[in-house]
């Protein structure tokens, strides 16, 4: 590579890393200067440095654990609910038969659908008095009453894991959709000749090569579920009795409800750094791909 | 080749960099036009429509000053006008429920304007309403709308159980939904907005001063574990008897609404906009002359009648870079004449629209209960941290509706975690 050709590369990044500096990494740094501070929303730069007190604070606030034990639960819960579904339809659309592209035109559907639509959509669904799934779960018999699936306490985070692995499921199911056309029917056809079954096929050949597909969807919807925030917020914000307050809408409350933006950069520090080990999962991934 | 890449990468830094700072570009004045800002609440009454009417007519009287209005939901009032006072583009005039003013206050956030109001404001608004927007002795608002959670109730289905007369206290309310449920008229005579938000402290608090309890001593410490036990208790019993409604706990004020106005619940409290939507049938399914509208009745030997202010004022904004524009506009929408064109659904806060017969016309009994309210309304904790005390009482009262904790126990937590923060 010529001198010149190195300048003009490094010319052209540029107006990237000022875009991205201004706004990413001032953020970041004004996020991360403000959790060493007791800064109210609005204090007027009145605000004073109180050192490592936030981040002691903040690993012993009961409210705060148990907002991250949420957010873990959900991650679990949603990933693995997505990867196993999104996989199965996959494998399921990968077939040949009549009707097969519609249904995959069909299968990015609810992953189109905007998370708030999403939300709005479930919350009626759910609704007690009207909602379609009572109406579907009387007509079938299965329940004696209409249940409120938001406001039980033991149902309403289940019920909003339903809702988003309902939208995300079909991300994974294209990714792995797309990796199953690549590949190769003679290995799977010289499988068959040599009297593997379905589930040998399944296990000895479709499934590692759908691997580092899967690693990837894997990192990035973890990264998504732990700072969930948005279905939560619309469909229960937080409740009931705090049963389904994620970390994302723990950090909210305490900057905005609570006007105590210190503490709240805090928590969102925590969070960023909790994200980053799974960035760094999905970096390396990346890179052995490469 | 060395020119056309500087090029390039200049175009790319405007394209990339101008917007960022285009979008913070000063607001204001345009030519000698004066733009206004003005942040509402997206409910019933006023709605949307109403203001934006009352809007339009006064710019057609000022045609030198543009206003545009945006509309959030009551839960997302405060932190919008709160985040949007500390960016550079702040509203110029906000709607602040009674509860905000201490806290807009305590960060000098409101525009005083105890020197500018003009005497027929003065004393023309009920007396009482100035207490919500004035704080310190600074009126730093101007009341919008009185109101409290009255008590609706379905007089067909009180008559069918053989009642020709509202409860008068308490107690009496409660045996009259036993036999409303025992004769299986109604499966859950009572419905009430609980959800995790500040709707649950409304009803709370209804019931709070319905049984002679109240939030704080006279030192502003919170005394509900002791003076608030029995409200909380009343209503865990009327969950574990199955009067109430289960799905009270996700209801906001509009839900709950929607079920009364369907004939699903005997009593309900809420605002009174209500009155206007459960006898329009458009909007209900029960007949208007059924619903019946009353202040919530006291318990007995301890008060006749309970009431708990949800009033709200409108600010001008000390960041407004017009503010004698902005107080133009409030005055303007707090006025007796737009006041009384649009009091369908938002009863007037002037003394002498109550005199105006046509006021009250298919409407008698709100008007009444308003009056009696207005006399007796008591307030919520008016105080910088009332949002975060509130947050933690409602987690807790929760607590107790679910069966988790006693009602004792519960309010015992509350007001050692509220104390943490004070």
């Amino acid at each position: 590579m010529s001198k010149k050709t190195a300048r003009n590369q490094i010319l052209l990044t540029v107006p990237m890393i000022v875009i991205m500096g201004a706004v990413i990494g001032w953020p970041l740094i004004r996020t991360i200067l403000l959790s060493f501070t007791d800064a109210q929303l609005m204090d007027s730069g009145t605000s004073g440095f109180v050192g490592l007190a936030n981040f002691r604070n903040a690993i012993t606030n009961e409210g705060f654990l148990a907002s991250l034990k949420i957010s873990a639960i959900f991650a679990f819960v949603v990933v693995t609910s997505e990867m196993i579904l999104g996989t199965a339809v996959a494998l399921l659309v990968n077939e040949p038969f009549k009707g097969r592209n519609l249904l995959r035109a069909f299968l990015i559907l609810p992953w189109a659908v905007p998370t708030v639509v999403n939300a709005i959509m479930w919350r009626l669904i759910y609704n007690p008095e009207y909602g379609a799934l009572n109406s579907l779960l009387t007509q079938l018999g299965l329940i004696d009453s209409y249940i409120s699936w938001l406001s039980s306490a033991n149902m309403a985070l289940g019920a909003i894991i339903f809702a988003d692995v309902w939208k995300n499921f079909s991300l994974v199911a294209l990714i792995a959709l797309a990796s199953l056309q690549t590949l190769s029917s003679a290995q799977v056809d010289a499988a068959k000749i040599d009297g593997a079954n379905a589930l040998q096929r399944f296990g000895y050949i479709t499934l590692p090569h759908l691997i580092p597909s899967l690693q990837v969807a894997l990192v990035l919807r973890i990264i998504e579920a732990v700072k969930v925030f948005d279905i939560i917020y619309i469909m229960t914000k937080g409740g009931p009795a705090n049963r389904t307050r994620s970390g994302s809408i723990f950090v909210y409350q305490e900057a905005f409800t609570n006007s105590r933006m210190g503490s709240g950069a805090t928590y969102a520090v925590i969070m960023v750094a909790l994200i980053m080990i799974f960035i760094l999962f999905y970096m390396r991934i990346i890179t052995k791909k490469r | 080749m060395k020119k056309t890449v500087s090029v390039l990468v200049v175009l790319l830094l405007v394209i990339g960099i101008v917007p960022m700072f285009a979008a913070g570009a000063k607001e204001g004045t345009d030519a000698g036009k004066i733009k206004l800002r003005f942040l509402g609440m997206a409910q019933a009454a006023y709605s949307e429509k109403n203001v934006n009417d009352m809007t339009d007519d006064f710019m057609k009287a000022n045609p030198n000053i543009t206003v545009s209005t945006e509309f959030v939901p009551y839960e997302e009032l405060r932190n919008k006008t709160m985040l949007a006072y500390g960016s550079n583009n702040p509203y110029d005039a906000v709607l602040v429920d009674d509860i905000w003013y201490a806290e807009y206050a305590s960060k000098g956030m409101l525009y005083d304007i105890t020197a500018k109001v003009p005497a027929s404001y003065k004393e023309g608004v009920l007396a009482g309403a100035w207490n919500v927007t004035t704080k310190q002795g600074k009126v730093l608002g101007l009341p919008w709308f009185l109101d409290t959670m009255y008590l609706f109730y379905n007089a067909d289905m009180l008559k069918k159980a053989g009642y020709t007369n509202p409860p008068k206290s308490i107690e009496e309310m409660v045996d009259m939904a036993r036999t409303l449920k025992a004769k299986k008229i109604v499966e859950y005579p009572f419905v009430f907005s609980l959800a995790q938000a500040e709707a649950l402290i409304c009803v709370y608090a209804n019931f709070l001063e319905a049984f002679g309890g109240s939030f704080q001593d006279a030192s502003g410490n919170y005394i509900l574990d002791t003076s608030g036990v029995k409200a909380l208790e009343f209503l865990v019993s009327l969950k574990n008897e199955g009067l109430l409604n289960p799905n009270s706990l996700e209801y906001l004020e509009e839900d709950v609404r929607r079920v009364f106005s369907s004939g699903d619940a005997a009593f309900t409290l809420n605002w009174a906009y209500m009155f206007a939507l459960a006898t329009d049938p458009a909007e209900s399914t029960i007949a208007k002359e059924a619903v019946k509208v009353m202040v919530l009745p006291g318990a007995k030997g301890v008060k006749d009648f309970a009431a708990m202010s949800g009033s709200m004022g409108l600010s001008v904004l000390n960041q407004s870079k017009n503010p004698e524009a902005a107080l133009q506009y409030i005055l303007h929408l707090s006025s007796k004449k737009v006041q009384d064109a649009y009091s369908d659904l938002q009863l007037p806060v002037w003394t002498a629209s109550y005199d105006d017969p046509k006021l009250a016309v298919g409407r008698e009994q709100l008007v009444e209960a308003s009056k009696k309210a207005f006399s007796i309304m008591n307030v919520r904790p008016s105080e910088p941290n009332y949002q975060e005390a509130s947050a933690i009482i409602q987690q807790y009262v929760q607590r107790a509706l679910y069966g988790e904790i006693t009602p004792k126990q519960a309010l015992s937590d509350a007001v050692k975690k509220v104390k943490e923060i004070k």
